[in-house]
């Protein structure tokens, strides 16, 4: 009790601006909503692994306990969303607590404007993922625990302004994954799961030295965000720490050539495992180029720029070629999945605003792609009883519910007009062109490659002649039809209206409009960037 | 004004959502091109006789993206804004009558489609997707319908998946242009990246300034701009997609040709002033557009030749002459002319492969070499051919004038001329006049007339470009569009640009009665050796191409990447197995803590500080 009271009395004076809302602005008004979000999946994990549950008895109530706990958190990132100060680019819903002061370590979490799409987004995939994960029979209690782990995990890291504090939730949540994927995943999943800790190490350790470096060369006296970007570093520091995030991200995003992990743990993860991972778990690695690189390390930053664009560019190109040659089509799922990730990387490595702007919508509505189509991939392998496409064949008859949504994931990724991805991508390559002509034009022939071996999957998988020694298939259950469709549906919603809707043109009802909140902070942060600025 | 763009598109997910049978979405569908007809006439009609466009916009985005740089870089606005000129008005016009026209000729030459709901529905979206490409003002918000238009385009021409040819010309339908719309977007992004701006209303008093793109950066993007019309108008060497495409259904193929040739004459028109503003100090996009109209004029309808398909050589030869219609672009004056010539040659290509369509599923081939006694067997779909080759041809003399730049601009004009009409009645008189053969299967005597949904609306839309041709010929007509002088071509050009077409009809019935039997056996040598040909070349794309990447990543993903993967692997394990061993608990803690103090010490003095 006295914890508590400790922490509103801490918390209780915003250092943030009031946020501001044209609509239901005060719904909820507390001061620790970030922790909220964080550690409400922790602590249910945590009721989950004590309650009792004879005999697997209450397995279904576990399902139920992950479902709502997801879903409240997804109406508190709505409204943490709808509440968000447009016309401020400081850290809003911030708490701010000593917990090392020798070492400058302070538990300061807070949100802007490229945060809170991207919590949003984490809140939405984890309520997908739960929905996904529905026909978990075996360990029901521990597969849940893990997942609420993963969301807690992705939330500290997403909210976390103290680098130390980001490091220590960027590593907590490669655990669990992995173990969900060593648990409960198909044939290959050992060797994914060792793939998976080892990438997953290599990124920790490289996080943990630039964290280590910032921390050094600025004086060594504080982890915090604000503190470590105004740290005058010289180009030569500037260029090892970008590399280091770099290194980071590719790990996480991915990046080729650092993807190995990306292929299997894709393929062999439950659907909902797969999709929580390609949804958000992956987005962090972009999160991570522009909170730490971007937003602190100009000059490394535009110096390595180029370098990264080439990555980005390489991604793509690399997963279209990897795509043609797959007969499986979980890891076709799996590439795909790797191309919004380059598209975002390009983005970011475009160093204009729009760029920046297109790379953070991008993350979200990549990540809505990424889920879908891995999420769609492993529902058609699972409904068709095999992954393997030479034996598939005019499925489309027989799940045409699930062949229009494995279409649409198609379209999502390569970014068809009417989806969010298009308007992302369209930012992306207009604000990208300025500094990074080379990387766009070969990302754009990656794009077209992919869109051939889209047609080639659907003709072959779905709209071709029949098989006959393909094993019987059935169409997406209702509950399968949900959460891919919501996924659909929050790529139309930001696709069609991306400013928002508006009444009269001007009047904004209950969406402030994904862009404007994005371009909030990513204004500010690449003010310094535009074309032409000295 | 929202009418003519959201109604249609409402009717599209109505289409996509809410019909299951043939006669319902038929019907459905029917409301499309209806609805946006009412908006498109009231607002032709207020705007008849007055100069000033009718305009409307909504503000979709507008971004401050930032506080610092330059002025033009600070903003990012696109309002979807819809312009409705006098050109744009016929324009949309004739996609309207397109899509009438291909909705009722569908209504029983397309019985035999699969999922009729998706095919009404995809021809609706090419429709709404054309109409948002010539109207809107932004080249951001046009990309937005041209992409549209293209998932619709490809999407409708693989309709048929089962059908392994129609899914092979469809993904070719996929990859051709879409390099094509990659030359779109590049140039789209690099215009963006000199002015910061794509609204073409503020785009394009800028061009002439001193700050944005240097004469090269405009040049590039011009040449970049045409690239994106040319691919999806099929010319050389962007043909393939449209050749190819006529694997599908005539009804499909026919709209996506059409209706492309309307949205790359809008798009021509819309970014016009770039290439010219570029051609003060840089003569090479409009070289560019001239020579690859001429290039295209001349080359595809000698391709319409080689082949039997007659849907394919039809296609080749209506490209070829659209291409002339293009060649007016690159001539001062005839821009507008040539805007609405491209429309009218739209129309008649769309009628040339309905007829086409007709005839085909009347005699049970698409090859001409087995189509025959068409004049006497099915009249109606038969004379929609020259009627539509009169509309296709009749007003280039017109757009073409007589100030021609070079003398080889006469002899594109001439030959182009010349050869489609050569290569469009070859496919006539074979199957108007030839010998309709017996086949396995087939009995001669079977063949009827089309029925009147299928037969009259070719020839409806071929008539009405015979009527724009004729309108051409008066200088009033044209410059309704442009608000500028125009002349009548000199006596001696205008019997050289009727005569051309003329001799090149007349040709071919001279082959058809001289040589038939020695005509047939060169055709089919011809085609064999085309076969042959794209065959090496597409063998040589795939080892050339294709492989080597794919071997490349095959070495990649299975030897380098996971040997090393399996290192790492092993290495994990190894270190995961130190957990299982029997290790004392208090030394290993107490050493981690020393390497964790000395690492933090070394990294941070500020600690002790």
């Amino acid at each position: 009790m006295n914890h508590l009271l400790y922490l509103l009395a801490v918390t209780t004076p915003s250092p943030s601006p009031s946020p501001v809302s044209p609509f239901g602005p005060t719904i909820i008004h507390f001061n620790f909503l970030l922790s909220t979000l964080i550690w409400t999946p922790v602590l249910m994990a945590a009721v989950l692994a004590l309650l009792p549950n004879p005999r697997g008895r209450y397995d279904r109530t576990f399902f139920q306990i992950a479902f709502w706990t997801n879903a409240s958190l997804l109406f508190l990132c709505l409204v943490a969303y709808n509440q968000a100060n447009l016309f401020s680019s400081a850290a809003q819903y911030e708490e701010n607590l000593p917990w090392l002061p020798a070492l400058g370590i302070q538990y300061h979490l807070g949100v802007d404007g490229i945060t809170i799409p991207l919590l949003l987004l984490g809140s939405l995939i984890g309520v997908v993922s739960v929905l996904a994960s529905s026909a978990i029979r075996e360990r029901v209690r521990e597969y849940f625990v893990l997942l609420l782990l993963v969301v807690g995990s992705v939330n500290g890291v997403l909210c976390a302004r103290d680098l130390f504090v980001l490091v220590l939730f960027w590593a907590g949540g490669i655990l669990p994954i992995a173990l969900l994927v060593a648990g409960w995943g198909g044939p290959g999943r050992r060797a994914a799961a060792g793939r998976f800790l080892a990438y997953g190490a290599v990124g920790t350790f490289a996080l943990l030295a630039v964290a280590l470096v910032l921390y050094a060369a600025t004086g060594g006296i504080s982890f915090d965000f604000d503190f470590l970007a105004h740290g005058l570093l010289n180009n030569r520091l500037q260029v090892v720490i970008a590399i280091l995030v770099v290194v980071a991200a590719a790990t996480r995003l991915p990046l080729v050539p650092l993807h190995g992990w990306a292929r299997d743990l894709y393929a062999e993860a439950t659907p909902g495992v797969a999709m929580l991972v390609a949804g958000i778990g992956a987005r962090l690695g972009g999160y991570l180029l522009i909170r730490i690189l971007v937003v602190g390390q100009h000059n490394g930053a535009s110096l390595i720029a180029p370098f990264l664009a080439a990555l980005a560019a390489a991604t793509v190109l690399y997963a279209a070629f990897a795509i043609l040659r797959s007969r499986d089509l979980r890891r076709f799922g799996a590439y795909a999945a790797l191309v919004p990730g380059g598209v975002a990387a390009l983005g970011i490595s475009g160093m204009t605003s729009l760029a920046l702007l297109g790379a953070t919508f991008q993350l979200v509505a990549g990540g809505l792609a990424a889920a879908l189509v891995v999420g769609a991939t492993a529902t058609i392998a699972e409904r068709a009883q095999t992954r393997d496409v030479e034996v598939m064949g005019g499925l489309a008859p027989r799940m045409p519910k699930l062949s229009w949504l494995f279409v649409l994931a198609g379209f999502a990724v390569l970014g068809v007009p009417g989806f969010a991805s298009f308007i992302a991508e369209a930012m992306t390559l207009f604000g990208s062109f300025h500094n990074q002509p080379g990387a766009v034009f070969v990302l754009s022939l990656g794009l077209g490659l992919l869109a051939v071996a889209f047609a080639f999957f659907y003709q072959r998988v779905l709209f071709g002649s029949p098989r006959p020694d393909s094993p019987g298939a059935s169409d997406a259950s209702l509950g399968e039809m949900w959460y891919l469709g919501l996924l659909v549906a929050m790529l139309f919603w930001w696709g069609v209206l991306p400013g928002g809707p508006k009444l009269g043109g001007s009047v904004t009802l209950f969406d402030q409009g994904i862009v404007n909140v994005i371009n909030n902070s990513s204004a500010d942060i690449m003010s310094g960037y535009s074309p032409g600025a000295s | 004004m929202p009418l003519i763009l959201v109604a249609p598109l409402i009717v599209f997910a109505m289409l996509a959502l809410g019909v299951r049978t043939r006669r319902a979405a038929a019907n459905l569908a029917q409301l499309a091109p209806l609805s946006a007809l009412v908006g498109v006439g009231l607002a032709t009609w207020a705007r008849l006789q007055k100069p000033e466009p009718y305009d409307g916009s909504y503000e979709w985005l507008n971004i401050g993206t930032a506080f610092s740089g330059p002025a033009q870089f600070q903003t990012y606005i696109v309002d979807i804004g819809i312009r409705i000129t006098h050109l744009t008005s016929i324009l949309m016009l004739c996609a309207l009558a397109i899509s009438f026209a291909v909705l009722a000729w569908s209504r029983v030459g397309a019985r035999g489609e699969p999922s009729p709901a998706r095919y009404y529905a995809l021809l609706t979206l090419l429709l709404t997707s054309t109409l948002g490409v010539v109207a809107s003002t932004d080249l951001s918000v046009l990309y937005v319908f041209w992409g549209a238009a293209a998932a619709a385009s490809y999407l409708l021409l693989s309709n048929s998946w089962a059908d392994e040819a129609s899914t092979l010309g469809a993904r070719l339908a996929l990859a051709v242009p879409f390099g094509s719309d990659l030359a779109l977007l590049a140039g789209i992004a690099l215009l963006y990246s000199r002015y910061g701006q794509l609204n073409l209303d503020q785009l394009i008093p800028q061009l002439h300034g001193v700050a944005g793109a240097g004469p090269k950066a405009l040049a590039t993007a011009g040449i970049l701009l045409f690239a994106g019309a040319a691919g999806r108008l099929g010319l050389f060497p962007f043909h393939g997609w449209l050749t190819r495409a006529s694997t599908a259904s005539a009804g499909a193929h026919a709209a996506v040709q059409g209706l492309w040739a309307l949205m790359a004459a809008g798009l021509l028109y819309k970014v016009l002033p770039i290439l010219a503003a570029s051609n003060t100090v840089n003569p090479w996009p409009l070289r560019v557009v001239a020579v690859t109209a001429a290039v295209s004029a001349v080359a595809l309808p000698l391709l319409g030749l080689a082949g039997m398909d007659g849907q394919r050589a039809l296609t080749a030869a209506g490209i070829g002459v659209s291409a002339l219609a293009v060649l007016g672009f690159a001539r001062p004056l005839a821009v507008a002319p040539a805007a609405v010539l491209l429309a009218a040659t739209a129309l008649a290509r769309v009628g040339l492969i309905l007829a086409a369509g007709s005839l085909a599923a009347g005699m049970r081939s698409p090859l001409v070499s087995e189509m025959g006694e068409g004049l006497r067997r099915m009249p109606l779909s038969l004379l929609a051919l020259p009627l539509a080759a009169a509309g296709l041809a009749g007003a280039v003399g017109a757009v073409a004038g007589d100030k021609l730049l070079h003398w080889w601009w006469v002899a594109a004009y001439a030959l182009g001329l010349g050869l489609g009409m050569l290569a469009l009645f070859r496919v006539y008189f074979l199957a108007a006049h030839g010998p309709l053969p017996r086949r396995r299967g087939f009995d001669p005597n079977r063949v009827r007339a089309a029925p009147n949904e299928v037969a009259v609306p070719p020839l409806l839309l071929a008539a009405i470009a015979v009527l724009i041709s004729i309108a051409l010929y008066s200088t009033r007509f044209q410059g309704y569009f442009d608000r500028l002088p125009h002349q009548r071509p000199a006596f001696a050009f205008l019997a050289l640009w009727v005569g051309a077409p003329l001799a090149g009809a007349l040709l071919a019935a001279g082959l058809f009665l001289a040589a038939r039997a020695l005509g047939g056996r060169l055709t089919a040598g011809a085609a064999f050796a085309w076969e042959g040909g794209s065959g090496l070349a597409r063998r040589a794309l795939d080892r050339g191409l294709v492989a080597p990447f794919t071997a490349l990543i095959a070495l990649l993903e299975d030897r380098a990447l996971a040997g090393g993967e399996s290192r790492l692997g092993r290495a994990v394990g190894d270190g995961a197995r130190i957990l299982h061993r029997r290790v004392p608990l208090l030394p290993v803690a107490l050493g981690v803590a020393v390497v964790v103090v000395v690492v933090a010490g070394l990294a941070a003095p500020g600690v002790y500080r």
